[in-house]
């Protein structure tokens, strides 16, 4: 039990606003103010002071996340949800199931049926992706300079280690991967139905890996988040890795079924 | 004389300190006084007494008291619908939808409530409320949503002892005020709080105050203008666990004012100068009030550079009802503040 008198002077050392936390309040106004290049400016020049502080790189990320447009404000019952979050990664061990249950005409409605057929060679992957988009109906689409800005957020935010930081961070993984996972049907379907077939194939898988990259990236930093569920999202992560094992495999027979007809 | 006053005041900036504080509960927050007086008349009621409340803010006002009287009183505002969700978080009982219920509107709240009741003759007044409520919320950056919180659930006990020096026309008087409370004084990203381990953001803290607040009253005798000086010392004493953001700041208000008797009831001006930490600007510092009172109706305002503010009540047979609106921005930061309008009501019985 501590008892002291309320000495107005200890209260004052107690109480001072170290000059981080005044730089912190002075980006949160820019960035309230919609003057983000500015409050970018001021976060990379205290970061380059202290370094190691959560608090100033998560200001910095919602700087360019607020450039992009993102405000976790407007997602607030879907971050709530987190179980969301969770609940979508986990039922990816489901992997037999996911995959008969994938419908390669819904997603490619106007492909022929001989390109729907040589599709179903990626059925894993397009199974995950569909699952996904599925879950993140709420998450805006962002175009290429707006994905641009998250992934500096999410850059921002790798040296983190608080789990807060890791929540903010998957939030931003999930809104960059819905747009990725779209943008690698649109490719595919590209792929299966123009010329330069071969070469339009190769992007889209290139592409559909790195979606996946970062899709573990999202696991990895919901481990980071909740250590409690850290066991069954590592079991995720190994069978996301075993499907990005096979993802080769699975190409070059698309590409011969698709691409060359054999 | 006024060199002497210098340095009085000299010492007594020097007492209180100078300076902003980070992350500081609101002072009415942190002081844990509340009511319709002080909602409506802000520091102007350390010079009136308009017995809106139970007991006057000036302990020194109790000497001047006519008759002895009990009153009983629930007070609180138009966010009473914050309440169970603002006990449950702080009890530690509850859930992720009091959490969400509390911050869906994603906007800055504020909420108080009171049961209190209390015992007043001229010698002295004793007051015990058992439940009390205060809630206050603000959101920054939407971008990452910044809350700052702050949370309590109180009870607390006022004796105010008085006393008449009627040679030099002073009335002097002292409150012992002990205050009880569980509160909960955070601030966060509301990731922090979905991460695994973020409930413990919003853990209520045990805290406990001992004050002791003096008042003085200058009441000169005077036919029509009824001229005072008031002085009153304010939250300083002693506490058991200490929270930085929510440890009071000791306040000293020097007011003066006037109450004439004019044809169709008594009308009161009131300037009250506050001296404490919290004031950064000398504009913050002053209050001017002002109350009317004809029959049962008391009207009652004031204004000053952070709040303004303006109720009446009624007293009718034994039941006393009162209605205020304020506007009060409380400061959060040293740049922020966090600005409401906010209607108040006081439900009571006098006896």
């Amino acid at each position: 039990m501590i008892v002291s008198l309320l000495a107005p002077g200890c209260q004052k050392q107690e109480g001072d606003l170290s000059k981080q936390e005044d730089v912190q309040d002075k980006a949160t106004t820019l960035i309230e103010r919609g003057q983000n290049d500015e409050a970018i400016r001021l976060m990379i020049e205290e970061l380059k002071k202290n370094p190691v502080s959560d608090r100033s790189r998560q200001i910095l990320a919602s700087a360019y996340a607020n450039r992009a447009g993102i405000r976790v404000e407007n997602y607030y019952g879907f971050a709530v949800t987190y179980n969301s979050l969770i609940k979508g990664p986990e039922d990816f061990s489901k992997k037999n199931s996911a995959e008969e249950n994938v419908d390669i005409s819904e997603i490619f409605p106007a492909l022929p049926d001989q390109a729907k057929n040589a599709l179903r060679q990626l059925a894993p992957n397009l199974a995950i992706i569909q699952k996904i988009r599925g879950r993140l109906i709420q998450v805006p689409l962002v175009n290429a300079e707006q994905s641009k800005d998250l992934l500096l957020a999410v850059e921002v935010l790798r040296p983190t280690t608080s789990p807060g930081a890791h929540v903010y961070r998957a939030i931003l993984d999930l809104i960059v991967l819905r747009s990725h996972f779209d943008r690698n049907i649109q490719l595919i379907g590209l792929a299966a139905s123009e010329d330069g077939c071969q070469r339009n194939l190769d992007i889209a898988m290139r592409s559909l890996q790195s979606s996946f990259g970062l899709l573990q990236q999202f696991l990895d930093d919901l481990a980071q988040a909740y250590p409690s569920s850290a066991a069954n999202l590592l079991g995720t992560q190994q069978q996301l890795e075993s499907i990005l094992n096979e993802m080769p495999s699975q190409a070059q027979k698309t590409r011969l079924l698709l691409c060359h007809g054999s | 004389m006024p060199r002497l006053l210098n340095i009085f005041l000299s010492a007594l900036l020097f007492l209180l300190g100078a300076g902003a504080q980070a992350q500081t509960a609101p002072v009415n927050f942190a002081s844990g006084r509340t009511g319709l007086a002080i909602q409506s008349l802000g520091a102007a009621c350390f010079s009136f007494d308009v017995s809106a409340d139970t007991l006057p803010c000036n302990p020194a006002f109790v000497a001047m008291q006519q008759e002895q009287s009990f009153r009983a009183n629930i007070f609180g505002d138009n966010n009473i619908s914050h309440l169970n969700d603002t006990v449950a978080l702080v009890q530690g009982t509850g859930q992720q939808s009091n959490v969400q219920n509390l911050f869906s509107s994603r906007s800055n709240s504020q909420f108080d409530t009171r049961i209190e009741a209390a015992y007043l003759n001229h010698d002295f007044g004793l007051s015990y409320e058992p439940f009390g409520v205060s809630y206050l919320s603000s959101f920054r950056n939407p971008a990452l949503p910044q809350i700052t919180l702050f949370a309590s659930v109180e009870n607390s006990v006022r004796l105010q002892l008085a006393s008449f020096a009627s040679a030099s026309d002073v009335y002097l008087g002292v409150q012992i005020r002990y205050l009880d409370r569980q509160i909960i004084a955070s601030r966060f990203f509301l990731t922090d709080l979905l991460a695994e381990g973020g409930s413990s953001l919003v853990k209520a803290q045990e805290q406990q105050y001992y004050f002791l607040e003096p008042g003085i009253v200058y009441a000169p005798k005077s036919d029509f203008w009824n001229p005072q000086v008031t002085f009153n010392f304010i939250n300083w004493g002693a506490h058991v666990n200490s929270i930085a953001a929510t440890d009071p700041s000791p306040e000293a208000h020097l007011g003066f004012s006037v109450s004439p008797e004019i044809g169709w009831g008594r009308w009161g001006w009131a300037l009250d100068t506050t001296w404490s930490q919290n004031i950064i600007n000398a504009s913050d510092a002053l209050t001017v009030g002002s109350f009317y009172q004809m029959g049962i109706l008391k009207a009652f305002g004031s204004v000053s550079t952070t709040s303004s503010g303006a109720g009446f009540s009624v007293l009718y047979d034994r039941l006393n009802l009162g209605l205020s609106y304020t506007t009060i921005a409380e400061r959060i930061d040293a740049d922020n503040s966090v600005s409401e309008q906010r209607v108040f009501f006081l439900l009571g019985a006098e006896l």
